[in-house]
């Protein structure tokens, strides 16, 4: 019988073909910013790039950056949001990365603290109208990015629906409680907002609302105050408005966005990014959702990205030409835009048929100066952590019907235990 | 012994009809959901047979979506780390089998432990290691990733299988003159058909539906596999689930087909008669 | 002419470099791709490298894993993960083997029928994610209409703590269970049809048909998938991530989740190494004992 393959020739096959796979992937072009002589790329990581409703028009506006500047070319690196801490800190902790980035307030801080991003002061010196919303940039007493937008929080209604239920516009917990079950009685949703500890992050940041809202927060910039009377105050009242079983049970915030949408939900609290998705595309029209401030006696909190310049990159002089850019009128003009009913780094107002189109926009824009950041002052890069105490503390609260004065103490307790300066 | 041979037909058939409907129905919920609009799913309540008036509607929001071009990539990964895994998984396989070597144990245990490891645990020093072989960005980096997953599971299914064959049958093999590695090939691995295609099986839906390594290790939208263009229709304010259920459909659909190819290799009777011989 | 002996005694000796030669390629690659950074991890467990400069820890011995071992985090979920771990792996065995026996024998439909069965391995961890928290969605959702239309209360699937370890391992069950139903049936396809019929003849039922002519052949295929189901789901962490992210009260929240949280949240890389290396040695542990078990059932049945 012929034996056509031989022991030696499989072995050299598989061997064969082994090597060629390792070669190609070796040989393959790949990685991010490469300069020939002239051009310079630059990579720019944002998960907004991936939003369905603003993604392009952002990175159009972004684009224009180019006309002005001919010889720099900007790429898009997307990543979803879920994703993007634990992938930029794995990119940078590893050296590589986009050569800028436009992530959420505590990604900023987290990646400043870790050494990656270099200050960007330098891009601003000609600019005087930068607003407060860029203070949040300043660490340390140098400026390591530029606000991209801050999102604010607002009470939101769908005003059909709460007119033809007999409710009005709440100013108070208590209000909105009684609203709300009016709105449930014709049997839509009193009131939306994440009441899971699945979503981590988007449920703390939600709960700042209510802390800074009854005059509370987590510390005084050096001790953390976890146990105070305002802080069990918003904690209390957000458990009386759980129990009141108006809120759509487990249910992630996509989800009750979707429910706002299709004209189901009377109330609910919500960021100017979340409000622009609801009102957009859905069955209720834009000019039926209303705002207003939130139903507390102090301010809230808002949602904050920055823009950072990597410190690892390759093409620095290139990324602070863009922030610079970016801070001017021109590209100010372009995000604006772009940005709906977000506010900027600095005043532009905004566009009036998108406020005639979108009427609840303008109390965002009321409301954006005097809200506070979601991170607890003086130790913004161990917020989720702390959180993350206070969070769990909060479930069992509504769970099991625990007592939130024992729980905050509990709280205030292991938490010096681990951060206690 | 009629009777019960049909009511045993007619467990069995029961049997099956509740294994496939409980394991059918979250597909067809996937379906249904996918044919349903918004206001069917928070409003006015779901239907539970699907909308096809619908269809035309999604597939306008299909396209919109690259999902060709990301399944393009999805397969370029799992074919590779199929044929990597099955390529090596023999070799590896047939070793651990048939021969007797000090540290077979060590080695059945190295490629043990490569189970259970969390792939969390092992991202950062291999996207350290891939930035210096130049392999990020690189579906043919993913594709050795996988692999390295891929491919104990690929030996101990083969080196099983193997285990079951008698070892008369290749000793009569080699009697006639044949060399060790013709007799791999020629007569090993035709017995062992069910468990290659099990194995391919296995290495194919690894490749297709990983994410975790092509989440990290690929900066390119343009590379992305499907499993990666799926999970950015999370969106950070709202998910649509009607495009993300179509989507996802569709991205199944290949896997099942490669499956459906493979598995009439699973046909019963290959090894009877192959030792009276 | 060579003799009969002679040329097993050259088959011999030519073996015996044979295998070196055979598993090196897979060795080599695998100590690139696997064991190369599992080393490192086991090195940052013994370091305090924070995000910033992942391989610059400074050696701190063992206080991160008195850390970690003392922790309240730990216990829960050491805890967590046994529970998941045990009860997916039992319900994915009892079904993967009921359904490849189910689908061994020719009937019409068949390959339609192994490939619904396969579904759940099929459909990605992200969609299958979605579609069993809207099933699970205790408004919307089919299970509660299901519920509420059989006259009973709608449940907290995700949201109970009591119940929303169950229904994670529901969902994992239905993912896993092809598996074990893909290796079980290719070891079917190697059981001689002869003996089965022999037994059948013989006047066996079924049940005995299966326990002497089937099992004993599909038993080590039984065992494998038992092993790499075990081990898989002990560092399963896509599924539970997307469905209750550790909640609620922590009652889904396994080692792995644990890592993540270690690693991406409070950037502690080398406590988030810590939670893998116990991972690691709990599934080396469930290994040692499926080989002492082997071991044993093979000296047990060599007769």
């Amino acid at each position: 019988m012929s034996r056509s393959i031989t022991r030696k020739s499989s072995i050299a096959i598989s061997v064969a073909a082994t090597s060629a796979l390792v070669l190609a992937g070796c040989a393959s072009p790949g990685g991010s910013a490469s300069s020939s002589d002239d051009e310079v790329t630059l990579v720019i990581a944002n998960s907004q790039w991936l939003d369905a409703l603003r993604g392009e028009n952002l990175w159009n506006a972004v684009k224009k950056f180019e006309d002005s500047h001919p010889g720099i070319t900007l790429e898009q690196e997307a990543i979803p949001s879920s994703d993007i801490d634990s992938k930029l800190t794995t990119e940078f902790g590893a050296g590589e990365g986009p050569d800028l980035v436009i992530v959420q307030e505590g990604l900023f801080y987290t990646l400043q603290d870790a050494g990656f991003l270099s200050p960007v002061g330098d891009a601003f010196d000609g600019i005087s109208d930068l607003n407060a919303t860029n203070d949040g940039g300043v660490i340390d007493g140098e400026a390591y990015g530029l606000a991209w937008q801050r999102a604010v929080y607002a009470l939101i209604y769908n005003t059909d629906l709460i007119e033809s239920a007999g409710a009005t516009v709440p100013t108070t917990v208590d209000e909105l409680i009684a609203d709300g079950q009016l709105v449930a009685d014709t049997g839509a949703t009193g009131y939306t907002g994440r009441t899971s500890i699945t979503d981590f992050n988007g449920w703390f940041m939600d709960l700042q609302n209510w802390v800074y809202g009854f005059g509370g927060g987590w510390s005084d910039g050096t001790e953390l105050t976890i146990d105070t009377p305002e802080n069990l105050a918003a904690i209390e009242a957000f458990a009386q408005l759980y129990d009141a079983d108006l809120i759509p049970a487990g249910e992630d915030m996509p989800t009750q966005r979707t429910r706002f949408k299709e004209a189901t939900v009377g109330y609910s609290i919500d960021n100017s990014g979340g409000t622009l998705n609801i009102a957009t595309g859905g069955t209720i029209p834009s000019t039926s959702v209303g705002a207003a401030a939130l139903p507390f006696p102090e301010p809230g909190a808002y949602q904050q990205l920055f823009v950072g310049v990597s410190g690892k990159s390759d093409n620095a002089d290139a990324a602070q030409e863009f922030l610079t850019w970016l801070a001017g009128s021109e590209g100010q003009e372009a995000l604006r835009e772009a940005s709906g009913p977000d506010t900027l780094a600095t005043d532009v107002p905004l566009a009036d048929d998108f406020v005639e189109a979108n009427p609840w926009a303008e109390t965002f824009a009321e409301l954006a100066p005097n809200a506070h950041s979601t991170l607890i002052d003086g130790y913004e890069v161990e917020t989720p952590q702390i959180m993350r105490v206070v969070m769990e503390a909060v479930e069992r609260v509504l769970a099991v019907d625990a007592d939130p004065a024992e729980e905050l103490a509990a709280a205030q307790q292991t938490i010096d235990e681990q951060f206690g300066k | 012994m009629t009777a019960s041979r049909v009511t045993s037909r007619v467990f069995r058939g029961l049997v099956i009809l509740i294994l496939v409907v409980c394991a059918g129905f979250p597909v067809y919920w996937m379906l249904n959901t996918a044919l349903s609009t918004n206001e069917h799913l928070y409003g006015t309540g779901q239907k539970l047979w699907p909308q096809l008036q619908q269809i035309p509607v999604l597939m306008g929001q299909v396209a919109d979506v690259p999902l060709l071009a990301w399944m393009g990539n999805s397969l370029v990964v799992a074919v590779g780390t199929t044929v990597v895994s099955l390529l090596l998984g023999c070799l590896a396989g047939y070793a651990l089998s048939r021969f007797r070597f000090r540290g077979k144990g060590v080695v059945a245990a190295l490629l043990f432990v490569t189970q259970v490891l969390p792939e969390a645990l092992v991202l950062v020093p291999l996207y350290a290691l891939f930035i210096s072989l130049g392999l990020l960005n690189n579906l043919w980096g993913l594709v050795l990733a996988n692999a390295g997953f891929a491919l104990p599971v690929a030996t101990f299914v083969l080196k099983g299988a193997i285990d079951a064959i008698p070892k008369e049958i290749e000793e009569s093999a080699a009697i006639d003159g044949a060399p060790r590695a013709s007799v791999l090939t020629m007569i090993v691995l035709p017995l062992i058909m069910p468990s290659i295609a099990a194995a391919a099986v296995m290495s194919f839906f690894s490749g297709w539906n990983e994410f975790l390594f092509a989440n990290t290790f690929l900066l390119d939208k343009a590379l992305w596999p499907a499993s990666v263009g799926l999970a950015s229709f999370i969106g950070q304010y709202d998910t649509p689930l009607p495009a993300v259920m179509a989507s996802a459909l569709l991205f199944s659909v290949p896997a099942i087909v490669f499956f459906l190819i493979v598995q009439r290799k699973m046909v019963s009777g290959l090894t009877a008669g192959a030792v009276k011989g | 002419m060579t003799t009969v002996a002679h040329t097993r005694a050259r088959t011999r000796a030519a073996g015996t470099k044979l295998p070196y030669l055979f598993l090196l390629l897979p060795m080599l690659f695998l100590g690139v791709v696997v064991f190369y950074p599992l080393g490192r991890e086991i090195w940052i467990s013994f370091t305090d490298a924070a995000i910033s400069n992942p391989n610059g820890g400074d050696f701190i011995g063992l206080a991160n894993y008195r850390e970690v071992l003392a922790s309240p985090q730990l216990r829960q979920s050491l805890g967590v993960t046994v529970l998941y771990t045990v009860a997916t792996v039992v319900a994915s065995l009892v079904l993967g083997v009921i359904s490849a026996l189910a689908v061994d024998r020719p009937f019409p439909g068949r390959a339609i029928a192994r490939a619904i069965l396969l579904f759940g391995w099929a459909v990605p961890n992200v969609a299958a994610a979605l579609i069993w928290t809207w099933m699970y969605n205790q408004q919307s959702g089919i299970l509660n209409k299901i519920v509420t239309s059989l006259g009973g209360t709608p449940l907290g699937w995700l949201t109970d703590s009591n119940l929303a370890i169950w229904s994670v391992t529901l969902t994992t069950v239905w993912q896993v269970t092809p598996f074990v139903m893909l290796t079980t049936l290719a070891a079917l396809q190697g059981v001689p049809p002869e003996l089965r019929e022999a037994a059948r003849i013989d006047g066996a039922d079924p049940l005995n048909v299966f326990r002497t002519a089937t099992l004993p052949h599909i038993r080590p295929a039984i065992g494998l998938s038992a092993l790499l189901a075990t081990v898989w789901t002990i560092r399963r962490f896509e599924i539970i991530y997307l469905l209750t992210g550790g909640g609620p009260l922590g009652t889904t929240s396994t080692l792995v989740i644990q890592l993540r949280r270690e690693a991406f949240e409070n950037y502690d890389l080398g406590a988030a190494a810590t939670f893998g290396v116990v991972g690691l040695v709990v599934s080396l542990l469930v290994t040692a004992v499926y080989f002492a078990f082997e071991r044993r059932t093979k000296e047990g049945s060599a007769s």
